[in-house]
């Protein structure tokens, strides 16, 4: 089975095919679940993008090693794509654009309640370990992918329970919990990410 | 080139053909550390008696293996070469009680009765330790983790696989995303475990004055404990249920959400037990 290009996974997801693309597209995405993956990725790039802060500047040395992979024709997934886009556009730039367009398949639920916070660091940290990710091996990328979605879930729900129990000290021991690990485990990942690279182990 | 960091260049490149087998033996003085770093092939340190490392085992055609040392510090890396291909195997023996360090990337470790502190990192592969051992720090993004030794100590983190210790005595960090965690005869003394969507079973006693922590997001968590456990009990779950046999039943956190927590002290309350799970069921169940 031909799989998805890039285009058309971007497209449909920013709502800019025609009807009947449209419906080509759904109708493999419901057959195939790599291309139905990566449509969801996207989405959840858009999702992250959006909780940039308009002033966000990409962390140190992120777009030489989003070209440094290109060259040497490695496979870059839609999240370091966006990535690349992003950075090659002007953080500020694509973070308005973002903001003003329409996006009919991101979940408004998801959208309300981006998990990126506002902190400057933690976009960057977001975006290096959407970087990082893309050169670990596949069933350790995955895996890990798994649970930072966990953990974006942990923190959406109980975020979700905060605003229907404000002031639950346990919830937002929880939510702090669950924000720490997030980043601990996108920092894990960059390093191991550093170490395939050096040759190491990881 | 890495190996030129340092001073001596005992063996080099065995350019081994396709699965050819090969076979270094180097003889050193404790204590030392030795390091491996195995990229893909599958990784079985041994310790041993003998004052000697011996290096074994069988690389595809395209990666060869080299063997420095410097000071007392000896490092054995496989070397991948552009066409290298996938998968080996490197066995590789040193003497017991000295500072291990192992590093793969998608190969599997194995370390038997090393003896010393053992640093273990795979990426994706899967990280076993047997017999003795000191303090163990193993981290594996999606492999599982299995620890069947007396280790002082054991540090184990893996995003996508499933971590059982056995055997072990001291502090206990545990974190898995998706894992099942079973902790089986350990006498714990700290034990932090931390899963987001695994099964916990903790079955193991706990020293005097022992603070266990165990946070969970919708996995299960259930403690197997002596009926004679000395220790405080604090739970709290946000949407999971309750079942113990060591006291009396939890009761809602509050009239108006819909949480359940329970306190309560067996014996002197000596130890510590605290729990917290957002979905997660709870069940404290006599051994």
């Amino acid at each position: 089975m031909e799989h998805l290009t890039v285009e058309q996974v971007n497209d449909y997801v920013d709502g800019e095919l025609t009807p009947a693309e449209r419906e080509a597209v759904a109708q493999h995405a419901a057959e195939c679940a790599h291309c139905q993956r990566e449509i969801d990725a996207y989405r959840r790039v858009l999702v992250r993008l959006r909780g940039l802060p308009a002033d966000f500047v990409p962390p140190a040395g992120l777009y030489d090693g989003i070209l440094a992979a290109a060259r040497q024709g490695r496979q870059l997934t839609v999240f370091a794509r966006a990535a690349a886009v992003l950075l090659m556009a002007g953080g500020a730039a694509v973070s308005v654009h973002l903001a003003r367009r329409p996006a009919p398949d991101v979940p408004q639920r998801a959208a309300s309640t981006a998990v990126v916070a506002p902190d400057p660091s933690e976009s960057e940290l977001t975006l290096a370990y959407i970087v990082a990710r893309d050169s670990l091996p596949p069933q350790a990328a995955a895996a890990l992918q798994r649970t930072v979605d966990s953990l974006d879930r942990a923190i959406d729900d109980t975020r979700s329970a905060l605003r229907t129990y404000p002031g639950d000290g346990r919830l937002e021991a929880r939510l702090a919990r669950a924000r720490q690990m997030r980043l601990r485990i996108m920092a894990d990942a960059v390093t191991w990410s550093q170490a395939t690279h050096q040759g190491g182990a990881t | 080139m890495r190996i030129g960091t340092f001073g001596a260049l005992l063996v080099a490149g065995s350019t081994a053909a396709a699965q050819q087998p090969f076979n270094r033996t180097l003889n050193v003085s404790s204590p030392f550390s030795i390091s491996v770093v195995g990229m893909q092939a599958e990784v079985t340190v041994i310790g041993w008696s003998r004052n000697q490392i011996e290096v074994s085992g069988d690389l595809p055609l395209g990666q060869r293996v080299e063997i420095s040392r410097q000071d007392r510090r000896v490092e054995v890396r496989v070397i991948a070469g552009r066409a290298g291909g996938r998968g080996g195997r490197l066995v590789v023996k040193v003497p017991r009680g000295n500072a291990l360090d192992v590093e793969t990337t998608t190969g599997a470790i194995s370390a038997d009765s090393v003896g010393g502190l053992a640093r273990l990192k795979s990426a994706a592969g899967a990280v076993t330790v047997r017999g003795p051992a000191r303090t163990l720090s193993i981290e594996t993004l999606s492999g599982a983790i299995t620890v069947d030794a007396p280790a002082q100590g054991v540090v184990a983190h893996t995003a996508g696989g499933a971590v059982r210790i056995a055997g072990a005595s001291g502090f206990l960090e545990i974190f898995t995303g998706e894992g099942a965690v079973e902790v089986v005869r350990c006498m714990v003394t700290q034990a932090t475990i931390t899963t987001m969507s695994g099964r916990i079973v903790f079955a193991a006693d706990l020293a005097p004055n022992a603070l266990a922590r165990f946070d969970s997001y919708v996995g299960a968590v259930e403690l197997r404990l002596s009926s004679t456990v000395d220790a405080s009990f604090e739970l709290s779950t946000f949407g999971g249920t309750v079942v113990n046999e060591l006291g009396p039943p939890a009761r809602r956190s509050s009239e108006y959400a819909p949480g359940k927590e329970l306190s309560f002290t067996r014996g002197s309350g000596s130890s510590r037990i605290l729990i917290d799970t957002y979905g997660g069921d709870i069940r404290l169940l006599a051994r």
